[in-house]
């Protein structure tokens, strides 16, 4: 167990070396930011000048080996627009994307999970095939669709809930929802699937025979043996919210890591893209590592190869 | 089972932990939602909007524009010029910085001088690039000497704000960015990136203090989300409202809809370094001809904006010249400028159109295709996000055409011929001589009246040689709440001193 | 086929109607479209659907901000939007078929290497990744396809992988072996068609997302242009939600629908194809 930890950290530190040494190099594709730093009026002159102030006239490997250098030391470079050391900066913006997707999730087990019970027990009923239709609602809408289809019946219309920022509870309700919509079928097909296997099986069948309520049988055998499967989706669902939130974050206007990098993107600032790009790589290594681990402590069988 | 249960308290509970309490209501306050956050709070860095509209409450500048754009004075209070190239200022005495000590000359030195600095990398620099030299005569006087003559010194003036000596000597980058303290007529309280920057009014302002205590700024990307901000009365002040949106703001029972002509024009540049029928006059002015300026403002702009008269300067302008008259819809004409050019059957063209940059300018974009293909042309176009657009202009890479906007800082025309129209210039896609030589005598006259000659001689040639085609001069959209008292700029500037409640 | 055919159930039977109509839309497009879908007219533009006020049958479900007639633009957007999908789904399916069937046979340093990789670009956010890609390789219908292909492959490389992983410890590929088949046809001529149902099921699945990718690609202003896409439709109508519901409405019906309809087929063929459930 030990030896499989060390080995998958061993490992994850060579990916974010390879994901460091990536987005150093790629960012430099999108476009020069010297462009976008100077006033439309700036002579060629100006722009030469802008660049030596930035750095940005050295050697390529030059530059790299800078920011290798710096980076040991936790330093991702000066946010070319903020002035300010830009993984602070990224590192910031954290506390608001996770809340945003915990609250999503939440959303996403609360309506998932009921739906996909029920929906393996009634399978291929009528109400099957509507609670089913109703949890694809989520992943059928373009997000800023549903999103702003939210903000304009609970906040314009029926002013129960503010349309966006961030501050009480309330203000978690709208975005965390319309995210939750998203990771809500695959949840829920998951659960489906899992309970439908586990239905299937004898030692099922003997319980039921035996006599033991359907609801027990249900809670405490099946929901089990899904858990571990699920725990896997859970993960993965995770990083593609965390990677997905950049639509719902512009709607409501919420201070996350997605719309802090999509504008870093548009401003080609590129140490913020890639402190934002290392962030964002730990967390998901850091999710799926934790996953892992779960689902090999749960199944022995499966175990660490 | 239990996993479940342990998972969903986990969230719940980090859902609970992280509900703040909603700030307690100060006395009068306003809200003003913006596209964009600041990006730093360290003045003539950068000539960002969103920036400078809150930095500009913060901090003063020497001289400053009134409701109708015109030069008045700020922290100076009278200056003139000994000669072509020396210009003094004498300062206010009554100004203080928000810790208390008084400001002096040597501010505005340490100011300019470090915006000269090229290590520093300010994007203002190349605006104050002519000056040589600033000298401090005493307290409150101080002399700025230049290369050349520099006839927008007091327009570049106008954007820049003085900041402290002593404080920006006394903190590192890190710090005065994310804290700026200056002698303006608000206090900087705080800023919490992406979510909201707070100002309190300065009691002691030598202006007076202002009317409303409290101002906070939102970043808030989504149009539609501003105006349900709006609607919902949590935000007094949207700008930037798409012209198809207005109904949604005049539906909110609290809420208006305010316009003004802007500094800002729209117009189609015409890259004559590419080979091509347009680098014949008599197509450019063709191509001016063909199209329905008064249609497409109706119909995309909804009647909110003006055709723009060659030359290509707002009303606003100096040097502007209201005897020329924007060009008519004729495509009888064109098709006659045309045919005598050598081109009756028309010609093919590539044009390049910036999405997201100026108000509708990918609908004005396209719309325009539509129109030029009804002539008879062969228009392939692209509409590109204003970065990679910006990187296009740079590496001189433009197509037949392009739309772009320009705003007017300056307001002075010299801003905008100067950089568009001069040859050499990387905006500048003409070329002419006549024209050149005008722009130049233009820049090197500091006297109105030579300057207003000059200008009325270049805007004939202008007409003439039709270097863009002209579009429309923009008028700026804003959504006001009903309790805000206040009517918006004609520079895009949102200069909330003299606003009030009702 | 017959016989899936005729397991069938409604919603499937539904879904698989709707699907072939959108085709046939795609196919014949010039014929079922009344108008040129790119063609402007400002003089009518915003014009509502047929059945309200001030609409006519010249332009069934009215028209958008440019005069553009709106069921024009939805039928000649099927073909965008599913060609997209299908060719996105195609080449990352197969790229991420046989990466993943190479390095769960054969696993070792291909197998670490490839999963590696897997993870490094599963830490990279879609969007980002997105954005850079298109930033670099500008808009247009092919850099978009490159643009899903490249973040998709990991998938279909995953599933497969483990499959594999499961399927080669069979008793049927140790008789192969047995009996002195190569590696290669072991391979293709008994795992591959084993791993073609899993694959047809996540493909299905995966079309949807595409689809919605694209839709959220244009809402960032990275779409395809000149050529009427729904996403393109749907980002440009949501601003006209007040006075024009019909401009995102639609759109984002068909989105929906489409989407839904893939989903629910794709429900299907995993029921019916999946072992444990014949019962």
């Amino acid at each position: 167990m030990k030896a499989y930890i060390l080995r998958r950290l061993w490992q994850s530190a060579f990916v974010l070396f390879a994901v460091l040494t990536f987005v150093f190099f790629i960012v430099y594709l999108i476009g020069d930011p010297v462009l976008l730093l100077i006033p439309p009026e700036a002579t060629y002159e100006d722009q030469e000048i802008m660049r030596r102030a930035m750095g940005l006239d050295q050697p390529l490997m030059v530059q790299y080996g800078i920011f290798l250098r710096q980076a040991v030391q936790g330093d991702l470079g000066t946010s070319f627009r903020h002035g300010v050391p830009a993984l602070p900066l990224t590192l910031a913006r954290i506390p608001a994307t996770l809340q945003l997707t915990g609250v999503a999730m939440l959303f996403a087990l609360l309506m998932g999970v009921p739906v996909g019970i029920y929906a393996a027990v009634k399978r291929n009923s009528v109400l099957d095939h509507i609670s089913r239709i109703f949890a694809l609602f989520g992943i059928s809408m373009p997000v800023y669709w549903s999103g702003l289809m939210l903000i304009m019946l609970f906040s314009v219309r029926w002013g129960l809930l503010p349309p966006s920022g961030r501050g009480t509870w309330q203000h978690l309700i709208l975005p965390g929802f319309t995210m939750g919509l998203f990771a809500t079928a695959p949840i829920m097909r998951l659960i489906r699937s899992s309970m439908l296997d586990v239905l299937n099986q004898d030692y099922v069948r003997t319980a039921t025979a035996k006599g033991l309520s359907h609801r027990v049988v249900i809670l405490k055998h099946a929901l089990r043996n899904a858990a571990v499967p699920a725990l896997t989706v859970f993960g993965m669902q995770l990083g593609l919210l965390l990677g997905g939130a950049v639509l719902t974050e512009t709607i409501f206007s919420w201070p996350g890591m997605g719309r802090f990098v999509v504008q870093a993107v548009h401003n080609r600032d590129f140490p913020v893209i890639r402190s934002a790009v290392v962030v964002f790589a730990t967390l998901i290594i850091i999710i799926n590592l934790v996953t892992d681990v779960c689902y090999g402590l749960l199944n022995p069988r499966i175990r660490f190869q | 089972m239990k996993g479940y249960r342990c998972l969903i308290a986990v969230l719940v509970l980090a859902l609970l932990a992280s509900a703040a309490a909603a700030p307690a209501a100060a006395q009068s306050r306003i809200v003003l939602a913006q596209g964009v956050d600041a990006t730093t709070m360290i003045p003539n860095m950068e000539s960002v909007t969103s920036t400078n509209n809150v930095l500009e409450h913060v901090y003063d500048t020497l001289v400053w524009r009134d409701e109708d754009l015109v030069i008045e004075p700020a922290l100076a209070v009278s200056w003139e010029t000994i000669d072509d190239l020396t210009w003094e200022f004498q300062l206010r005495d009554d100004v203080y910085w928000h810790d208390g000590t008084p400001f002096t000359a040597a501010d505005v030195k340490y100011t300019l001088d470090y915006i000269l600095d090229e290590d520093i990398g300010s994007q203002y620099r190349p605006y104050h690039a002519l000056i040589e030299e600033v000298e401090v005569i005493d307290d409150h006087n101080v002399r700025i000497i230049t290369e050349a003559p520099h006839a927008l010194m007091l327009a570049r003036l106008s954007m820049t704000q003085i900041f402290a000596k002593h404080y920006m000597e006394e903190h590192d980058t890190s710090y005065l960015a994310s804290n700026p303290m200056g002698t303006g007529p608000y206090r900087f309280v705080e800023w919490v990136r992406d979510e909201r920057i707070v100002l309190e009014r300065n009691e002691e302002h030598w202006r007076g203090p202002a009317e409303i205590e409290e101002i906070v700024f939102r970043p808030i990307p989504e149009s539609s989300t501003r105006i349900a901000e709006l609607s919902t009365g949590n935000v007094d002040v949207i700008v930037n409202v798409p012209p198809h949106q207005i109904p949604a703001v005049e539906d909110a029972a609290a809420a208006r809809i305010a316009t003004v002509p802007s500094v800002r024009v729209i117009f189609l540049g015409i890259n004559t370094e590419n080979e091509g029928p347009w680098q014949d006059k008599r197509v450019r002015q063709a191509l001016n001809y063909a199209l329905d300026r008064e249609v497409l403002i109706e119909a995309i702009l909804e009647g909110l904006g003006t055709p723009l008269a060659p030359g290509g300067l707002s009303t606003y302008h100096f040097g502007y010249d209201d005897s020329i008259e924007p060009f008519p819809f004729d495509p009888e004409k064109a098709q006659a400028l045309l045919e005598e050019a050598g081109y009756p059957d028309g010609f093919e063209l590539d044009m390049m159109i910036p999405d997201g940059r100026y108000a509708m300018d990918r609908e004005v974009g396209e719309a325009i295709v539509g129109m030029y293909r009804n002539l008879g042309l062969d228009v392939n176009y692209e509409v590109l996000e204003w970065g990679v657009y910006v990187g296009r202009i740079n590496e001189r890479d433009m197509s037949d055409l392009y739309l772009l906007g320009w705003g007017g800082a300056t307001v002075d025309a010299e801003g905008t011929f100067g950089p568009l129209l001069k040859s050499g210039n990387p905006l500048s896609y003409f070329s002419h001589d006549e024209v050149d030589r005008l722009i130049e005598a233009g820049a090197t006259t500091v006297d109105p009246d030579e300057r207003l000659e000059i200008y009325s001689e270049l805007h004939e040639l202008l007409r003439e040689e039709a270097p863009w085609v002209y579009l429309h001069q923009q008028e700026d959209i804003y959504g006001l709440s009903d309790r805000l008292d206040w009517e918006p700029r004609a520079d895009e500037r949102l200069w909330m001193y003299p606003a009030s409640l009702r | 086929m017959p016989k899936l055919l005729r397991k069938l159930n409604f919603t499937a039977a539904l879904s698989l109607v709707f699907l072939v109509v959108l085709i046939g839309a795609a196919v014949f497009s010039p014929w079922v479209a009344p108008h040129e879908p790119m063609h402007q007219n400002l003089l009518v533009r915003l014009q509502p659907p047929a059945w309200l006020d001030g609409g006519t049958m010249e332009h069934p479900l009215g028209t958008d901000n440019m005069g553009r007639d709106m069921l024009s633009q939805l039928v000649y957007g099927t073909r965008v939007s599913l060609l997209i999908a299908f060719f996105a789904v195609l080449v990352s399916g197969g790229i991420g078929s046989v990466m993943g069937l190479f390095s769960g046979y054969y696993g070792g340093a291909l197998e670490n290497g490839v999963m590696r990789l897997v993870d490094v670009q599963m830490s990279l956010p879609f969007i980002l990744l997105a954005l850079i890609l298109l930033s670099v390789l500008g808009p247009g219908f092919v850099n978009i396809v490159i643009v899903l292909v490249v973040t998709n492959w990991i998938y279909y490389a995953r599933l497969v992988r483990s499959e594999v992983i499961g399927l080669k410890n069979h008793e049927f590929v140790e008789a192969a072996h047995a009996v002195g088949m190569s590696n290669l046809r072991v391979l293709f001529r008994h795992i591959s068609p084993n791993l073609v149902n899993s694959i047809i099921v996540l493909a299905t699945l995966r079309i949807a997302s595409l689809i919605l990718l694209e839709s959220a690609l244009s809402f960032l202003g990275l779409g395809v242009q000149d050529i009427p896409t729904w996403g393109v439709m749907l980002a440009n109508g949501r601003h006209y939600l007040n006075n024009a519901w019909w401009l995102a409405t639609f759109p984002g019906l068909a989105i929906f629908l489409t989407v839904l309809s893939i989903n629910l087929l794709g429900d299907w063929l995993r029921d019916v194809t999946d072992p444990h459930m014949q019962i």
